[in-house]
Order: structure tokens, then C-alpha cells, then sequence
């Protein structure tokens, strides 16, 4: 069974088995996923890119005593 | 009983075209090996590109394409989601904090392995004994998991049983490695790659639409379990807090000491090719990691009722691909994929074979005298077999899924060899008391605590060898507090 909650940042909420009571319900966010799942996928990832860059860029240079 | 009942023909016929082309690339750059540095480090003479490809393949690997399919298929989104941002964050970190020191150190010091970088920064060939067999020791289990892995794509092709599948794809992997070398290994992983990088984002999207969009999986799944949809267990499932970050710490982490990816490092044809290396390294592996998670859609598509049930968890990726995928990408998705297992299992026997003839019988037993070129390629390729030969016999019955097994593996090369290797680079002070120390704590402690869990004596969530690591940071930081601070090759 799934319903929708309204909320801000909230688009969708499951609920599991027949017995599902208040407190049970998770917080389900973005394509289906808890909180801690889209924060790994769509913004950690995406930050590690960012500093992928960054060492190309910046940090290789700054490493003077492997030279 | 084997998997599948015909053989897979249009499937197969890709493959084998791709494998001859890889044998070929193999035989050719093989010609070119005259020293035991071409035999081992390429002779550092592949270019960036290459190696951030590379990089890419050989923290993939069969247990990445295999074992975390299956893993993810039993415990949904969150084994996936931590494996694979914490190997990705280890691609970068292993960049920002190993990188240069590393191949400085092969430039100047002619320095091969791992083995040789501690061995010299900490002056202590016990060192060394103690890292070779922490790597070799590694890598029976890591090499286990690449042959289970190779043995179960095969399943999905022929209809055989597990052993008869295993025989023909070590009879593969062994000539491929013994006649190549690093450097065969370095150029199949860069075609590898670019296959996978295709078919995984192909595999990954079009599972996807099959399962009716992501948000209809997700909720076929959390219907089912709710565990599966979220990165931290909180209903039984194996995911919880502290396995989060004890997975998180050997992965991430233990990255650094992972002696087959390291390696790529020295074989790079010009140092500053590392800027960009890491750049396209870290860009692959996050694309490549989608290939985790043909094990939700397996997953999924069962239980909405569209394919039947799969015998065993590891089959989850082999099966998916073969019967759910449109014939042409299947086949350039198994070819990456044994290609990939190909080149990882090769690095990992290459390591292997290194550690016995260069740091256990040249530098240790030997004391150091050199050996003349046909005699050390003479031993390097017999040390080959027999390593082979060995994973090969543990392989026929192994104790748990691919992706236990490569977990394990990777945990031993984590605790055994990260924290000597990365703090004897960034801390002037560390002894060689402590390297020792936190050497043998994390390679004893390691295998102690993962034996005790498959006995079910170890009954904690964390990952025994996460317990491993951090013990060996802590024994590393104390004595070296305790100790007195030495002169080193390195920082003088």
C-alpha cells in the first residue's frame, strides 16, 4: 500500500505491511529513496568529482616535496 | 544443476570475439617484457588516460561486477551505496595522499612494490616479510572471489555446473596473465573500461525502465522489505550504523593499501599525467559502479512476478544481464565484465607473485643480491602458477558470496598495509616499531576476527576487519609516541 504525505522536502511516504502504525512510517524522499541514500548518490558523488577536479587543478602543484 | 539450460549463442560469440582481441593485446605487449619492472610495473610506460582506466577496472573487478550484484540483490540499495561511494572516495584520496610520494619514490628508488616503499621508508626487512604476506594472503581470497565470479558469468552462458565452469576460466585467466604482464594487464583494463562504461550505464538505465522506473522499484522493494530502500538498517537488516562506518573505513580507507590498485601509480609514463588520471579514474568508477545494481532490478523484477527466482545470490548479475538485456549489449557486457575479471585477477596474481619472488626470496631470503634477468622472469612465472594453482583449489568450495569473500580480501590489504604505507608518507615522525606493530595488529587481528565470525563467535554488526583497521591506526599512533623518532630514506 502507498500513500502521499505533503510535505516540504517530503514527496512520498510508503507504508509496509497491513499492521503499519504512525510511527512506523519512513521518510521517503527523491525516486523513492531515504534520506541517507540520496544523500550518497546525489550529492556525495557528486562531490567527490568536484575534488577529483580540484587535485588536477590546485592540489597536485601544492605537493612540493614529491617533487 | 546449472543455471541455464542452452548455450547462450549470440552472447557467446561476443565474448569470445572480444577475448581473442584481449589475448592479443596480451600476447603483443608480453613481447615487449624483458625486466621484471616491464614484468610488474609496466616499465612505466602507459600513458594517464590508460591508467585512470585501469584504476577504474581493477577496483571494479569481478567482485565488483559479481559480488556486489549478489550483495545488493540480498540487502538492497545501502551495501551497494556504501561500497561504491567508499571505493570512489578512496580513488581520490589514494590521489590526493599517495599518488605523487609514491611514484616519486619509483623514480628515484627504483622501488616496485609496496613492500619496497615500507621497507624503505621504514628501513626494516621485517617489514617488508610482513607485507608480502599480508598481500599474499589477500590475495587467495580476492583471487577466490575473481574465479567464483568468472566461474558463475559462464554459468550464465553454458549450462554447467560450478566446477567445470571454474576449471575452463582459470585455464583462461592463467594464459592471459603468465603471457602478459602489467603491462597487457594495463591496456585490456583501458578497453575493458570503455566496455563497461557502456554497458553498465546501458544495463543500469534499461533495468530500470523493465522495473518500471526508479520509484516504482523502490517501492516494489520497501513493500517487501523496508531495509532495502535505506542506507542505515534499521529493521534486522546487516546495514547498521557501525557497519556503515566500519565498511566505510576498510573501503574508503583501506583503499590506500589496496597493493593492486597502488601499483597503477608507478606505471604511469610521466608524473604529471596524474592530475588528469585522477580526474577520469573517479568519473569511470562512479559510472561503472551502476552495474551494482542489476541486483535491484533481478531483485525487483522477481518479485513483481516477470522472472523466476534465482538459486543463488551471486547469479543475480550473470542472470540478469543474460536473459533480461537485448543480445549485443549482453554480450559486450559479459565480455567487460570477464575482461574485467581478466585483468583484475591478472594485477592480483602479478601482486602476488611479486611479493614471493622480489620481497620474500630476492630482498629477504637472499638478503638483497640481485638476480639475473631470465632467472627472476624464470621464477616470476612459476610463482605465477602456484599461486594460481592454489586459489584455484580453495575456489572449488569457497565459504561465502563473492562479495564477502572480496570484502575480506580487501580488508586484510586495508589493515595490514594503509596505515604504515599512508602515515609513514605524511608523518615525519612514524617509527619503525610502530609500521611493524600496527602491521602485524591489523593482519593477525584481521584474519583472527573474520575466522571467529564465519565460527559465529563474532556476532557484532561492524566488519571485523574495520575492527582490524582501527585497532592497527591506534597501535600505530601509540608507539609511535612511545618510541624514539629514526632517520628514514624518505623524509631525508
Amino acid at each position: 500500500m502507498r500513500t502521499k504525505i505533503k510535505k516540504e522536502g517530503i514527496r512520498d511516504s510508503y507504508t509496509f505491511g497491513n499492521d503499519q502504525t504512525k510511527n512506523e512510517k519512513e521518510v521517503i524522499i527523491m525516486f523513492g529513496w531515504s534520506p541517507g541514500l540520496f544523500f550518497i548518490f546525489c550529492i556525495w558523488m557528486p562531490l567527490l568529482i568536484l575534488f577529483a577536479v580540484l587535485y588536477g587543478v590546485y592540489f597536485y602543484d601544492k605537493q612540493k616535496k614529491a617533487d | 544443476m546449472p543455471a541455464v539450460t542452452e548455450i547462450n549463442w549470440p552472447v557467446l560469440w561476443i565474448v569470445v570475439a572480444y577475448l581473442v582481441f584481449i589475448i592479443a593485446v596480451a600476447i603483443y605487449a608480453g613481447r615487449k617484457e624483458k625486466s621484471m619492472t616491464d614484468f610488474y610495473a609496466a616499465g612505466m610506460g602507459v600513458p594517464w588516460w590508460v591508467v585512470g582506466l585501469s584504476i577504474t577496472a581493477a577496483t571494479m573487478s569481478g567482485w565488483g561486477f559479481v559480488g556486489m550484484p549478489g550483495m545488493v540483490y540480498q540487502t538492497g540499495w545501502a551495501f551497494g551505496a556504501v561500497i561504491g561511494v567508499g571505493a570512489s572516495t578512496g580513488v581520490v584520496l589514494s590521489f590526493y595522499l599517495l599518488a605523487k610520494p609514491m611514484r616519486k619514490c619509483a623514480e628515484k628508488l627504483g622501488s616496485i612494490t609496496i613492500p619496497d616503499l615500507l621497507e624503505m621508508r621504514y628501513n626494516s626487512s621485517n617489514l617488508r616479510l610482513i607485507a608480502a604476506i599480508g598481500i599474499l594472503l589477500g590475495t587467495v581470497g580476492y583471487q577466490a572471489a575473481q574465479y567464483k565470479a568468472f566461474a558463475n558469468m559462464l554459468q550464465a552462458i553454458f549450462p554447467l555446473n560450478y566446477v567445470p565452469a571454474l576449471f575452463i576460466g582459470v585455464a583462461i585467466l592463467t594464459a592471459y596473465t603468465i603471457v602478459g604482464g602489467m603491462k597487457s594487464v594495463a591496456w585490456a583494463d583501458f578497453f575493458e573500461t570503455l566496455v563497461m562504461l557502456a554497458a553498465a550505464g546501458f544495463a543500469f538505465f534499461y533495468g530500470m525502465y523493465l522495473c518500471g522506473g526508479l520509484t516504482v522499484a523502490n517501492a516494489t522493494l520497501a513493500a517487501k522489505n523496508p531495509d532495502w530502500v535505506k542506507l542505515i538498517h534499521t529493521q534486522g537488516g546487516p546495514m547498521t550504523l557501525m557497519a556503515f562506518f566500519s565498511v566505510f573505513l576498510v573501503l574508503g580507507i583501506g583503499y590506500l593499501g589496496q597493493p593492486h590498485v597502488m601499483t597503477k601509480f608507478y606505471q604511469i609514463e610521466k608524473k604529471i599525467g596524474l592530475k588528469w588520471a585522477c580526474v577520469l579514474a573517479c568519473v569511470t568508477f562512479l559510472i561503472v559502479i551502476t552495474a551494482y545494481y542489476t541486483g535491484i532490478w533481478q531483485r525487483v523484477l522477481e518479485l513483481q512476478g516477470k522472472t523466476p527466482v534465482i538459486p543463488h545470490a551471486d547469479l543475480a548479475a550473470p542472470i540478469f544481464v543474460a536473459q533480461q538485456l537485448p543480445a549485443i549489449m549482453a554480450g559486450l557486457t559479459f565480455a567487460g565484465v570477464i575482461a574485467a575479471i581478466m585483468s583484475t585477477s591478472g594485477a592480483f596474481i602479478l601482486v602476488a607473485s611479486s611479493a614471493i619472488v622480489r620481497d620474500i626470496i630476492q630482498k629477504y631470503m637472499l638478503k638483497g643480491r640481485e638476480l639475473d634477468g631470465p632467472t627472476q622472469m624464470k621464477w616470476s612465472r612459476m610463482a605465477t602458477a602456484g599461486v594460481i594453482l592454489v586459489t584455484c583449489l580453495i575456489s572449488i568450495k569457497p565459504i561465502t558470496l563473492v562479495g564477502w569473500l572480496g570484502l575480506a580480501s580487501w580488508g586484510i590489504y586495508a589493515a595490514t598495509l594503509t596505515t604504515p604505507l599512508v602515515l609513514g608518507f605524511w608523518w615525519r615522525r612514524a617509527t619503525r616499531p610502530a609500521a611493524i606493530a600496527a602491521s602485524l595488529v591489523g593482519l593477525v587481528g584481521g584474519i583472527g576476527l573474520f575466522t571467529l565470525k564465519q565460527l559465529k563467535i563474532y556476532t557484532l554488526k561492524m566488519d571485523p576487519m574495520g575492527v582490524a583497521f582501527m585497532a592497527a591506526i591506534v597501535v600505530f599512533i601509540v608507539v609511535t609516541f612511545m618510541t624514539k623518532e629514526e632517520p628514514n630514506a624518505y623524509w631525508d
